[in-house]
């Protein structure tokens, strides 16, 4: 055995994980090999050291409020009123809870064109013709405005109105970092943001669908409506 | 341990508002230090220890019982952190320790202020381990899981997160090569 081919080895060596006869190969060439030897010593320092790395003691009042912290903040969440659940999201919720990759890739999916056909006029190029931004109702059509649905497919053909400003879950976007700050305001869609800056988190904790709820109906029928016209497979 | 666990959540999910009280009396330091050994920063780790008993609270209720209360935990703590790493917020390693006063620099002072540079480069080689390798070896270390266990914490197979630790514990080593000569 060479010592190029013994490092990992003195790694599971160390860990206890070596089959018996790779652990008399490795045993036995360490005990001919000095620099090997050295080596797996320097390993099982290394480790002892990590190991016993402190982590700095908090200030003495640290644990005595740690609780009553936490307390405090259940107690604001249980006060805060919670939206009734309706059919529709039930069903939702049931269809996402088995799904959260497809619905990262979904939010994905939907934002990227969201951004691609809305976000030109904000991009560095369209600033001339930025939007002034206007109340959430006048977007949303909820004083009547006659058009439920602000969505995508009334701008299918890729242009908008110059005076129309780009709107995510209720906020207007004037520029691209705000457009990522409002899609981190989708707690569930936390991924969407990730995705954008190239990275990958899966969250097997969160429940995506949880953040639907601080949706008003006509925001989550708009995201809705989109994503059923996406076209997506489980790959 | 598992079962005093067990009983702790029958006897929240039976009411006893006291019960959660006593779970995180009982979880909380090694929670804060999971949460501090992977943002190393003091401030991120209590507020990603109240973060992570507030999601437990809310989903007590729904802990299948398939795994340990701890790897239950650790994987609630361990994706806080992973998230919190990968918006981009780093910390960079301080050192708490007073460097001696030049007039006193007798032969004890300069064994602790070595011991302090050895403990500082420590910090900062760690600093620098992608974060999935920094979970995988804090786990390992000073949880003392299994790479089993790890694995079913970061969502991926026993053999990746074996390579995981292994690559960290390597890349420490490179970064402190002249340890060798101290050993």
């Amino acid at each position: 055995m060479r010592c190029a081919d013994i490092e990992f080895k003195l790694l599971e060596l160390i860990e206890g994980g070596l089959p018996s006869d790779q652990r008399s190969e490795v045993l036995s060439h360490l005990d001919g090999c000095a620099v090997c030897t050295a080596e797996c010593a320097a390993y099982r320092t290394l480790l002892t050291r990590v190991e016993i790395e402190p982590v700095p003691e908090p200030p003495p009042s640290f644990w005595d409020e740690f609780l009553p912290a936490l307390k405090s903040r259940i107690r604001q969440e249980a006060d805060r009123p919670k939206p009734t659940p309706v059919r529709w999201l039930t069903n939702v919720r049931s269809w996402f809870a088995f799904r959260p990759r497809l619905v990262a890739g979904l939010a994905v999916a939907a934002v990227s064109i969201f951004v691609i056909v809305r976000l030109p006029d904000v991009l560095p190029g369209g600033a001339g013709r930025r939007a002034a931004p206007v109340t959430i109702e006048r977007v949303t059509g909820r004083n009547g405005g006659g058009d439920n649905m602000p969505a995508v497919s009334r701008l299918g053909n890729g242009s908008r109105h110059l005076d129309e400003p780009l709107m995510v879950a209720g906020e207007v976007v004037e520029e691209p970092a705000v457009l990522v700050a409002a899609i981190q305001r989708l707690g569930w869609a936390d991924e969407i943001a990730d995705r954008l800056e190239g990275a990958w988190i899966q969250r097997r904790e969160a429940d995506p669908t949880d953040s639907l709820n601080s949706l008003d109906e006509k925001e989550r029928q708009f995201l809705l409506n989109h994503m059923n016209q996406l076209t997506w497979s489980e790959s | 341990m598992r079962e005093a666990d067990f009983e702790l959540i029958d006897r929240f999910l039976q009411g006893d508002g006291t019960a959660f009280d006593d779970l995180v009396r009982k979880r909380q330091r090694e929670v804060y230090n999971l949460a501090y050994r992977m943002t190393r920063n003091a401030d991120d780790a209590r507020d990603i220890a109240q973060e992570a008993f507030l999601q437990v609270y809310r989903n007590l209720s729904r802990f299948d019982r398939r795994s340990s209360l701890s790897t239950w935990v650790y994987r609630i703590v361990v994706n806080l952190c992973l998230n919190h790493l990968s918006r981009g917020s780093r910390s960079l390693h301080v050192s708490v320790d007073q460097h001696p006063d030049p007039a006193d620099l007798s032969e004890g002072s300069l064994a602790r202020l070595e011991e302090r540079e050895r403990a500082d480069a420590l910090a900062r080689a760690i600093d620098t381990l992608p974060p999935q390798q920094r979970a995988s070896l804090t786990l390992r270390v000073h949880q003392h899981l299994a790479h089993r266990e790890i694995a079913e914490i970061l969502g991926v197979s026993e053999a990746t997160a074996k390579v995981h630790y292994f690559h960290a514990v390597q890349a420490l080593r490179r970064k402190l090569a002249d340890w060798r000569e101290d050993t």
